[in-house]
């Protein structure tokens, strides 16, 4: 098994038979002294400064490609299923906020969440709630200057429609409970 | 091997999108790790630990044919891993609990929600050079602890010598 090269270097069993190697006994990356170094290096504000340099340098090819996600996007709304609309979202989500695309990247982010919580029997998502979700990633990848004003609010009350969408869904799919037995009922008076 | 100088640190990226490999790729450079492996799924990234022995990972989570999770559990598992103990850092856009916690019980070291920012980034590579953490390995896991918290917190259930359940008041 991984690690058993370890076995005899400081484990310690556990009552229900595993063991645990302790952080001195694995392999470091680095010395203690160099780790401490790097860290602060991390932490410093002249390597945030550098990293926000080099995700700026890329904000324009980054856009770009949100914008042909959102593209695909639109194209995979009219298809079957939510394979390809899923994936499109899910890239959106995930360089948007990198493009300062944030309330596209948000409204993305919805979108998946919307999917995630479609119960399993349900294969087709509700129609306006993807067309209204869609629209509005393309609207504020498309003209972030508007989504800065106005995409909180729309995001919010998408909000509120995929909450009641998905309440009426689950009530539509849950089991019927049969009724009572006759035998059980109160009398009648 | 420790390594003397971070500069000499070699690190593997894994995802799908070339945008994001590309991005990473940039932002470690500019930490000073000059050697920087990309693949674009779990199965190429598996064969590049293997060729090129990164000192940690980067990796997203959906990727197809093989995700994050099951390249985790490769690296974790495998009879054949190059190295079991390697930090890997999960950067993804699922932050759902169930793929949280299917990341962490692969083996994942750290986790790192989708959008990144340089701050972010910076503080889980940091966490992992810093505080390296303790190994488990049980029949079923091989990988980070997942206890991050020891002392009162934990509830249960009791599976170490030095756990105990917290007092119980008799009224």
């Amino acid at each position: 098994m991984p690690g058993e090269r370890n076995q005899d270097a400081g484990e310690r069993l556990l009552p229900n038979g595993a063991a645990i190697i302790a952080a001195e006994n694995c392999p470091a990356l680095l010395t203690p002294a160099e780790a401490r170094h790097f860290a602060a290096l991390l932490r410093s504000e002249a390597a945030r400064m550098r990293g926000e340099n080099i995700v700026a340098a890329r904000k324009q090819s980054l856009t770009e490609a949100v914008l042909g996600e959102v593209s695909g996007l639109e194209h995979a709304k009219d298809q079957s299923g939510t394979k390809h609309l899923y994936a499109h979202a899910h890239e959106i989500r995930g360089l948007a906020g990198m493009a300062g695309l944030s309330t596209a990247g948000r409204i993305a982010n919805d979108l998946c969440q919307y999917l995630d919580a479609l119960p399993a029997d349900i294969t087709l998502p509700d129609p306006m709630t993807v067309e209204l979700h869609v629209r509005a990633i393309g609207r504020a990848a498309r003209a972030p200057w508007e989504a800065e004003d106005v995409g909180t609010a729309v995001a919010e009350t998408l909000n509120r429609l995929v909450a009641r969408n998905l309440t009426q869904t689950r009530s539509a799919v849950e089991p019927v409970h049969d009724a009572p037995p006759e035998a059980a009922k109160p009398d009648a008076p | 091997m420790t390594k003397a100088h971070f500069d000499d640190l070699k690190a593997l990226v894994v995802d799908d999108n070339a945008h994001m490999r590309e991005l990473l790729h940039a932002l470690l450079n500019v930490l000073g790790i000059r050697e920087v492996v990309e693949a674009a799924d779990g199965e190429a990234g598996y064969a590049a630990l293997a060729q090129y022995q990164p000192d940690f990972i980067l990796t997203d989570l959906a990727m197809q044919p093989v995700d994050g999770i099951e390249f985790t559990r490769r690296v974790r598992l495998s009879p054949d891993t190059p190295n079991p103990f390697v930090p890997i850092i999960m950067v993804s856009g699922h932050t759902e609990r169930n793929r949280v916690e299917a990341a962490r019980d692969a083996g994942v070291t750290e986790m790192l929600a989708k959008p990144i920012t340089t701050q972010s980034l910076f503080a889980r590579i940091a966490e992992i050079v810093e505080h390296p953490r303790a190994f488990v390995r049980c029949d079923s896991y091989f990988g980070p602890d997942r206890r991050r918290r020891h002392g009162d917190s934990h509830s249960g259930p009791w599976l170490r010598f030095d756990d105990s359940a917290p007092d119980v008041v008799t009224i």
